[in-house]
């Protein structure tokens, strides 16, 4: 077997988590669809976080009760070896798109900003030929590597929120719950896409986090982490921009280091958002490993490799595929956050509540 | 098992590199435009000015040698940039942009800065903190007017701005993305900073307040300098258009109550038969209170600490009569101030930004009236005074 | 056609474990001494050949396989012992200290008295009563006595008795012991390892006094059977990686080992990549000091450096001397070598990044005196900062190849000269000189000399990232570096331990820590022994 799965310690697990669950976030904020009526994404994240957290929780808690090693062992567990696997592959299917989420919006900035006279394929290929070697070295390595770009990532969030203290002003927050009680509830409901796929990924990788009740425990403190750091993030942006700016704004996080004094004194936007773009490459790649190693043990292959080329492929033409057609892909994503309960957390949930109300088993049963 | 990683990394350095570079232009290839202005032009419509910096190959000291000023009439912005860069030995790049000057009348128009913003920042990339200033002349002669000696190459223009700005409080500072929140939002308006060469009379600047004994033009000053560019004043809008112009001393009375503003010195007159000169400082963020009655009243508490710089003018003076007489004074001017903003519907004072907190829903946001909101306001100006006996530091620290 | 399927099978069969020998996960079962992801096929064993009894048979055989006929250097010495057992002595001329083979060897035979009095024993009674040597042992195995005899040793046999008499004669000329060339301190010891394995040795225990300090010897793995030691605390290094260390000497099948740089290559996992796994060192007291923290050391005869292993980044970018400092200046010491290897590795490719690409970071100052000092430039930038670096390597490089005071000169030269020249001749830019000589100056600051020269490797590799794609070249390039040097493990031990993976130690990784947390040895190791503080 040669799944390149490993074992890293708690600091890389939380670290990995924390970086996939904040990039996805940060750069995965749809602005027309979240900011239009009012910004309470500050508030919606963390919401966001706590009904992640729950089905996370749930998925860990079965995991743990029926012995089982991974969550493709849940999955067939609690349906069967054929439905458990067809589920596990749409899982799969899910954490590539939600890798790839990150990658349109970088691309858009990179091509808007930075690299104006330059194909958009070429920038692409930069971006995927390294997102395809980081996810071939493994679990093992994608820890470690997380684990040191995990602080200088944050420390470089930290300086521009920080540094824009003089130029936030309350009343860009108003009004506090714009947009009501339903699309609030609305908005936390498509921000679960956002952390419940770096969660799921520690699941899939439960052996490589010592099992699945050390999953739920540093599962649980990355997300307590990014879901603080994440609103905190979204709160200095609402105090920056306005609703309709943030309606407007593809990537507000980059706009905000364009528009705080210290950091264009400094010329520091380029290097903070390559410090981040290098951050989303670790985490991404770690949720691509984690899909793979999930279609890897759907289909009952031996090695990681085969998986990852082509989930890597598959992530690649989403990414360029959405890049092009971006209004088309926009009401694509729209379907997809409103319903993608049906395809990520509700079958985990299921799975969760069959495994839980079957009687407890001590035996780590092995994979597929 | 080595054979395939060298072959994937290979493969994957072949990739990028048969991709070819990201960029092919060299940074010798650009020539770098520190400020664009805009005017009405003779035979087109436009006529664009830009300051470009220029380097000298020969010294082996100061390389940066002064500034270039081309100009270029179009139908648009594009036209003439094209015009530019085929008559240019090197491409344009405004990546390091700093100034935009526009021609006042080109601003009395309503689209013209929403026009400008849209291009400015999404096609040319400029930077959002490139600064906006109306031009009394015309744009190129304000252009020029701001080559120094000092600065050959205009690398310190906006930093120098900056703490003219806050240091004198003469002109206010407003950005490319202040100005796109306040054409987004809808909720209030921009004030940009003014300037004008000497060439123009600086006696004949309209101040919209007027009712003054006296004009009190800080910029004068800079007549005797190399600088032929003056600074003072401040343009009022409304909605994007320019409505009105505010004097140097209005412009201080409007940073001090919600500019960013650091230190000013203001001049009154008829104390005791003498002017005097007061060195004002913020002790405090001004607090804005506004109530939703009919009609809406608006308090603006202002703390400022004061310091006389000849106290020897003032014999039989009390500090306490002092504090009242300044604290008066100021209140009259922001009362008359206020007034002349109402009545140009410019909410210079940003009262639509202490509304928006009424409103629990974006769309009963949006549909209200900011503009009857600021034509139908009373405002009670609280100004507090507090005398310092401390000699503060000088202006030359 | 079956080759064919074969390979085609081969190219498919993804199910190929890696071969990566992962010392902590490994931990609750001590993998076989031997043993593997793949089994080596076991080679043809040789029959086991003993002394004969016959003199004349042992020399006849001797004279064969020496080639003694053409090879003058192994000498035959017969004489007898007591005046009536025949008895011949061999040595290699050159090797031997033939003082020693007179005076206690020969001279102490031929008076010897009483060799009635021994019976069947005579080897026994030889050694004993006759040869007045520290080191005599019996040897029955015919091939050690020869290979003993290679080394320096002379083997005395005995009429009537298949075991022949080894003793240690070696007194081939070596340096004495002198001061470290490439590990310089101020403070501290500055005694250096010599060719000599057993003067290596007799350094190395001099310092380390404990009872558990064992030194195993074995053979190097090529043909010319040179010999190594493999020294480690018993009682304190972790078994496992003592026999994976002993595992991957023994695999080595070679013609020829010369030195350790040799003996490293292969035995790592990682051959091709230009970051060692282990640490080469010439100072008796690091090694002294990697063997109290329970890592194993090995010494190679014959070469003044020594193997330790495993190792870390870490430990490879600290100097012998931060221990020997005052805490604040040992950090301060460290801190200044971490800036300058980042440096070294990042400032030209950051500097092609931000000329090429992103122009409006630089400042504007910075911006005219580029744009000036290249106006008559024909190279491109990049092209100019690779031809650069490659000039400083070829100068430092010929610094080294030209002896003595010369090669000083040369690099004085060569590094003010010809960069001068170059500019006035408009082949590069002075900013590009500057940027290119920090960078070297950054390089020098890294402890380690191979890691030096990795870093050339890593410099080059991020100056064409930046070249193509700015930025987000440097910054992929970058990262991918990053992910392959944590995936690196030097003998089960990733490199970039106890950063990540994190582990138990609590000191700090690129700071001097305090010295009592020296009484407790690394724990990415898993030593044995825990010592109290």
């Amino acid at each position: 077997m040669n799944l390149r799965e490993g074992r890293i310690g708690n600091q890389e697990a939380v670290a990995v988590t924390m970086l996939a669950a904040v990039l996805n976030t940060v750069f995965v904020t749809e602005g027309q669809r979240l900011y239009h009526s009012g910004n309470q994404t500050y508030l919606s994240v963390m919401a966001s976080a706590a009904l992640s957290l729950i089905v996370f929780l749930l998925a860990a808690r079965a995991m743990a009760h029926r012995g089982l090693a991974d969550l493709n062992g849940l999955m067939n567990d609690s349906f069967g070896r054929t439905v458990g696997s067809i589920l596990g592959a749409g899982i799969a299917l899910l954490l590539v798109i939600s890798a790839a989420m990150p990658l349109i919006r970088v691309l858009y900035v990179l091509h808007r900003y930075i690299y104006v006279d330059a194909g958009r394929e070429v920038i692409a290929v930069y971006l995927l030929a390294a997102l395809l070697i980081l996810t071939l070295f493994g679990w093992e390595s994608l820890g470690r590597l997380a684990k040191l770009c995990l602080f200088p990532t944050l420390a470089a969030f930290l300086v521009v929120l920080l540094s824009g203290i003089p130029d936030y002003a309350p009343y860009r927050l108003y009004p506090l719950l714009g947009g009501g009680t339903e699309k609030f509830l609305r908005a936390s409901l498509s921000g679960v896409f956002s952390f419940l796929p770096p969660l799921l990924m520690l699941l899939i990788c439960a052996r490589g986090v010592h099992g699945p009740e050390n999953a739920a425990r540093l599962g649980a403190i990355a997300l307590l982490f990014s879901g603080i750091f994440c609103m905190l993030v979204q709160l200095c942006l609402g105090l920056m921009f306005t609703t309709e700016e943030l309606s407007r704004i593809y990537s507000p996080i980059y706009r905000l280091t364009m528009v705080v004094r210290f950091a264009q004194s400094m010329r520091l936007d380029k290097i903070l958002l390559f410090f981040w773009i290098a951050a989303a490459l670790a985490g991404m790649a770690a949720l691509l490993y984690a899909a793979s190693l999930q279609m890897t043990r759907s289909l009952r292959l031996k090695d990681v490799r085969p998986a990852v080329a082509a989930l890597t492929g598959l992530g690649a033409t989403i990414t360029l595929f959405g890049h092009y057609n971006i209004d088309w892909f926009e009401k694509a994503m729209e379907l997809l956050l409103q319903y993608q309960w049906l395809g990520l957390a509700a079958p985990i949930l299921t799975a969760s509540i069959v495994g839980l109300c079957r009687r407890e088993s001590k035996l780590c049963k092995s994979v597929g | 098992m080595q054979k395939r990683w060298l072959s994937l990394l290979l493969v994957a350095a072949l990739l990028c590199s048969m991709t070819g570079c990201l960029q092919n232009k060299g940074l010798d290839q650009y020539t770098y435009v520190m400020g664009i202005g805009f005017d009405r032009g003779e035979k087109l419509p436009y006529r664009f000015t830009c300051m470009l910096q220029k380097i000298d190959y020969e010294s082996s000291e100061q390389k940066l040698s002064g500034l270039d000023i081309v100009t270029a009439e179009g139908n648009n912005l594009f036209e003439a940039i094209n015009t530019l860069s085929a008559s240019l030995p090197l491409q344009l790049s405004f990546v390091r942009t700093v100034l935009i000057v526009v021609e006042k009348s080109l601003l009395t128009e309503d689209a013209f800065l929403e026009q400008l913003i849209n291009t400015a920042l999404s096609s040319l990339m400029i930077r959002y903190n490139a600064d906006l200033f109306v031009s009394l002349c015309p744009a190129e002669e304000a252009l020029r007017g701001l080559e120094s000696d000092l600065d050959p190459g205009g690398v310190k223009i906006q930093e120098n701005l900056e703490t003219y700005s806050k240091d004198t409080g003469l002109i206010p500072l407003t950005n490319l993305r202040h100005i796109e929140e306040a054409l987004l939002s809808h909720t209030h308006d921009i004030v940009a900073p003014l300037c004008g060469t000497a060439s123009d009379d600086p006696g004949g600047m309209q101040d919209s307040v007027g009712g003054e004994p006296y004009a009190y033009l800080g910029g004068n000053l800079l007549i005797e300098t190399n600088m032929k560019t003056e600074l003072a004043g401040a343009a009022l809008f409304s909605d994007g258009a320019l409505v009105g112009l505010l004097n140097g001393q209005n412009t201080q009375l409007l940073q001090m109550a919600v500019g960013d503003f650091r230190r000013a010195r203001v001049r009154f007159g008829n104390v005791n038969g003498m002017e005097i000169s007061i060195l004002l400082k913020r002790q405090r963020p001004t607090v804005i209170e506004l109530t939703p009655s009919d009609p809406p009243q608006a308090r603006f508490t202002i703390a400022l600490t004061a310091y006389i710089e000849q106290p020897e003018h003032l014999g039989g003076v009390t500090v306490a009569q002092m504090e009242q007489w300044i604290s008066q004074q100021l209140t009259d001017r922001y009362d008359r101030l206020f007034a002349a903003c109402r009545e140009l519907q410019s909410d210079a004072f940003g009262l639509g930004t202490e509304a928006v907190r009424w409103f629990s829903d974006v769309e009963s946001r949006n549909a209200f009236d900011y503009k009857a909101l600021c034509a139908s306001t009373e405002a009670v100006f609280d100004v507090r005074i507090s005398l310092s006996n401390a000699p503060d530091k000088s202006v030359f620290e | 056609m079956e080759k064919k399927s074969k390979k085609l099978h081969e190219y498919l069969d993804f199910d190929v474990p890696p071969s990566s020998f992962e010392l902590l996960e490994t931990e609750s079962g001590a993998p076989g001494l031997f043993g593997g992801w793949k089994d080596l096929p076991p080679g043809p064993e040789e029959p086991l050949r003993f002394v004969s009894p016959s003199l004349q048979e042992n020399e006849r055989r001797l004279r064969q396989e020496c080639r003694s006929e053409i090879n003058p250097d192994v000498i035959f010495r017969r004489f007898m012992i007591g005046g009536s057992l025949p008895a011949m002595a061999v040595f290699m001329d050159g090797l031997s200290d033939a003082k020693m083979i007179s005076d206690f060897i020969l001279r102490q035979g031929m008076n010897a008295v009483g060799i009635e009095k021994a019976g069947g024993n005579l080897t026994g009674f030889v050694i004993e009563h006759v040869i007045a040597m520290q080191d005599a042992s019996p040897e029955r195995d015919f091939d050690e006595a020869k290979r003993a005899i290679l080394e320096g040793r002379t083997a005395v046999f005995l009429e009537g008795d298949d075991r022949a008499i080894v003793m240690d004669t070696r007194g081939f000329p070596t340096r004495s012991v002198g001061e470290a060339q490439n590990e310089t301190v101020v403070l501290g010891p500055r005694e250096a390892f010599t060719e000599s394995i057993r003067t290596n040795i007799s350094l190395i225990r001099r310092i380390v006094r404990v009872d558990d300090l064992v030194c195993e010897f074995r053979s190097a793995g090529g043909r010319n059977n040179v010999r190594l030691a493999v020294l480690y605390r018993e009682s304190v290094a972790n078994r496992t990686l003592v026999n994976e260390v002993k595992r991957r000497l023994a695999k080595i099948d070679t013609l020829m080992v010369l030195a350790t740089g040799m003996l490293d290559q292969l035995s790592e996992e990682h051959s091709l990549s230009p970051i060692p796994q282990t640490l080469s060192t010439e100072r008796p007291d690091r090694a002294a000091a990697a063997l109290m923290q329970g890592q194993v050391t090995v010494l190679f005869d014959g070469s003044p450096i020594a193997s330790i292993m495993p190792v870390t980044l870490f430990a490879l970018m600290s100097s012998p001397e931060d221990i020997y400092l005052r805490r604040p200046l040992g950090a301060f010491m460290r801190v200044a070598r971490y800036f300058g290897a980042f440096v070294s590795i990042l400032l030209p490719p950051l500097f092609v990044a931000l000329a090429l690409h992103h122009q409006g970071m630089l400042s504007s100052e910075i911006l005219a005196t580029v744009i000036s000092s290249r106006q008559m430039v024909y190279l491109p930038l990049p092209l100019e900062m690779i031809l650069m670096q490659v000039l400083f390597q070829l100068i430092r490089q010929a610094g080294l190849s030209v002896p003595g005071a010369l090669g000083q000169s040369v690099g004085i030269i060569g590094g003010l000269i010809m960069g001068q020249a170059a500019v006035s001749a408009n082949i590069v830019s002075t900013v590009v000189l500057i940027v290119v000589a920090l960078s070297g100056l950054g390089n020098f600051t890294i402890a380690d000399y191979r890691l030096q020269m990795a870093a050339f490797y890593f410099r080059l590799a991020l100056t064409l990232a930046s070249w193509a794609g700015g930025l987000l070249g440097l910054s992929t390039a970058l990262l991918c570096t990053l992910a392959w040097l944590v995936s690196i493990k030097s003998y089960g031990v990733p490199f970039f331990a106890p950063a990540a993976p994190k582990t138990y130690a609590k000191g700090p990784v690129i700071l001097r820590g305090k010295l009592q947390q020296h009484r407790r040895p690394p724990d990415y190791t898993n030593t044995v022994g825990k010592e109290q503080a």
